[in-house]
């Protein structure tokens, strides 16, 4: 088991990482030590440190990634819901592709002054961003892929007088599962993102928050260290979802 | 024999009609087949009655219809007013319980996400309690020689071994009626050899009646008891004959017979026959 795992870890890929932070760590030393806005990697874990222990960053690194969890579980749940009753029939379908189409072309981060308007700085409004964002990749893809099952798996069902509730649930919905998951993880990277540039702009609590505050306060190893942090964050979440959606997919052929 | 009168040629080897005794899997009375924006008419008139038990294969050129015809017997497809189709003694409408499909593509047919047992057991879960359905999915896999490979995905095994369990999934529901659309189509010629001795081996055990579409002669004189060939525009029943070739079939010997030779000639005279009767 401990080989296994041993064999899954990419030596190569930390390596140029590492390769990376100490190059990182000498250029701020040396050619770019002028620069008040750069931290050098040493300055920068270090800022890490005091932060977590010393500092807000562990409350601010629950909040942002607890927002963002739960907003993009109800926006997954929402958007499902609201793509799977569009999908299936075609007087809603009809009724409401032109409004979508208009909808989601607007650029999400565009509403995040909208938002703050109607609820203020608050976490209502940072969740609210979060939900609205979230939504639309889960949405359009139920929506696309319950309406293209393929035509032979659809004959099959036919040919076995399945009904439609059980054509539904053993075909529709597993040809479907591979597209719908690829839209979470999409939906799961923006939950993060936009939970971010909400604390920038709408709500002083979390990560974003943070990082804005270092900035306006002039300290680099600060404001890099959010960002370390916010992308690790990110990485995280995903590699767990990855794991939970190879998981689920484990019959089909080609995991997503 | 004239060209006109060979076209037109239907001798009727089933029983003869009207004999309340005989037990028919499938009939059809007039049956006519409409296609396309312009209703085109493919199928026009047609009167077939297939027997309880019997292998019937349907020949054609590509494009004469019969998938369409095919589909129209599985409740697929509409057919056209007028039309009359009974399955078992009981008129069709719609799609008809006891005649089950096998489509020429397997791959697009199976669930890939389902092991092959479950998907064998695809068309018991509605009907079936689970502890029945799994040992009639079992028996139906060990009729078809894959009993070994229930927990496998479809994904796994071969083109070969897919149609097998694509079958089994037929003869699971154990109907009155297995309609093959040109089933061993997109198999290599040693696979659909040995298949097409196995679904004869298949048929004879499980009972079961066989309307099988093929372009492929050969695949047709050695599987059937009896062959319809489809010809013209709009396509009528331009030869019906009943095989003498033995139950026991052979690639190798059967091949040799000179019955074999005489019905392959038969057949390729209708077929290959060019113009409208």
């Amino acid at each position: 088991m401990r080989r296994a795992l041993l064999g899954r870890i990419n030596f190569p890929g930390l390596a140029v990482i590492a390769a990376a932070i100490m190059l990182w760590e000498i250029y701020t030393r040396t050619a770019g030590s002028h620069f008040d806005s750069l931290a050098s990697s040493g300055a920068i874990f270090a800022a890490i440190k005091t932060l977590f222990l010393d500092g807000p960053l562990a409350d601010q690194l629950w909040h942002t990634t607890s927002i963002a969890l739960v907003g993009w579980v109800i926006a997954s749940a929402l958007g499902f819901c609201i793509g799977l009753a569009i999908g299936l029939s075609r007087t809603a379908w009809t009724y409401s592709m032109a409004s979508l189409d208009v909808l989601r072309s607007i650029p999400s981060i565009s509403f995040v002054p909208v938002a703050v308007m109607w609820f203020g700085f608050s976490v209502t409004t940072e969740l609210l961003i979060v939900v609205y964002v979230s939504l639309w990749p889960p949405l359009l893809a139920t929506l696309h892929s319950v309406n293209s099952a393929p035509a032979g798996l659809l004959d099959t069902a036919r040919v076995f007088h399945l009904s439609k509730l059980s054509t539904l649930v053993n075909i529709v919905l597993p040809a479907a599962l591979p597209s719908i998951l690829v839209s979470l993880r999409l939906s799961l990277a923006l939950s993060i993102a936009l939970a971010v540039v909400a604390e920038m702009i709408g709500n002083p609590e979390g990560l974003g928050f943070g990082m804005v505050f270092a900035q306006q306060a002039m300290q680099p190893a600060r404001a890099f260290a959010y960002l370390v942090v916010i992308g690790t964050l990110g990485w995280g979440v995903n590699a767990i979802f990855l794991l939970a959606s190879r998981w689920l997919t484990r019959g089909y052929e080609s995991a997503p | 024999m004239n060209p006109a009168q060979a076209a037109t040629d239907v001798r009727s080897s089933g029983p003869p009609k009207g004999d309340a005794k005989v037990d028919l899997a499938f009939r059809c009375r007039g049956l006519s087949i409409d296609v396309g924006d312009e209703q085109r008419r493919i199928i026009a008139g047609l009167d077939l009655e297939v027997p309880r038990r019997q292998f019937l294969c349907v020949l054609g050129e590509s494009g004469v219809g019969k998938t369409t015809l095919l589909r129209v017997f599985g409740g697929l497809t509409p057919a056209a007013a007028g039309s009359q189709l009974e399955l078992n003694g009981q008129p069709i409408t719609g799609l008809p319980v006891g005649a089950v499909f096998v489509f020429q593509n397997y791959a697009a047919s199976l669930l890939p996400w389902r092991t092959v047992r479950r998907n064998v057991e695809l068309g018991l879960e509605a009907t079936v309690a689970a502890a029945e359905r799994r040992t009639r999915a079992l028996g139906a896999l060990d009729l078809v020689g894959l009993a070994e490979r229930a927990n496998d995905h479809p994904w796994q095994l071969s083109g070969g071994m897919q149609q097998r369990v694509q079958i089994a999934r037929a003869l699971a529901v154990e109907p009155n009626l297995l309609l093959m659309d040109e089933p061993f189509g997109a198999l290599d010629a040693m696979t659909r050899e040995t298949l097409q001795v196995e679904l004869r081996r298949i048929q004879r055990e499980a009972g079961a009646t066989v309307i099988f579409i093929t372009h492929d002669v050969d695949e047709a004189v050695f599987l059937a008891d009896r062959l319809i060939v489809l010809k013209g525009e709009p396509a009528t029943i331009g030869l019906d004959v009943v095989s003498d070739l033995p139950v026991e079939r052979d690639q190798v010997r059967t091949k040799e017979l000179p019955a074999y030779l005489k019905l392959r000639h038969m057949i390729y005279d209708v077929v290959r026959r060019s113009g409208n009767p």
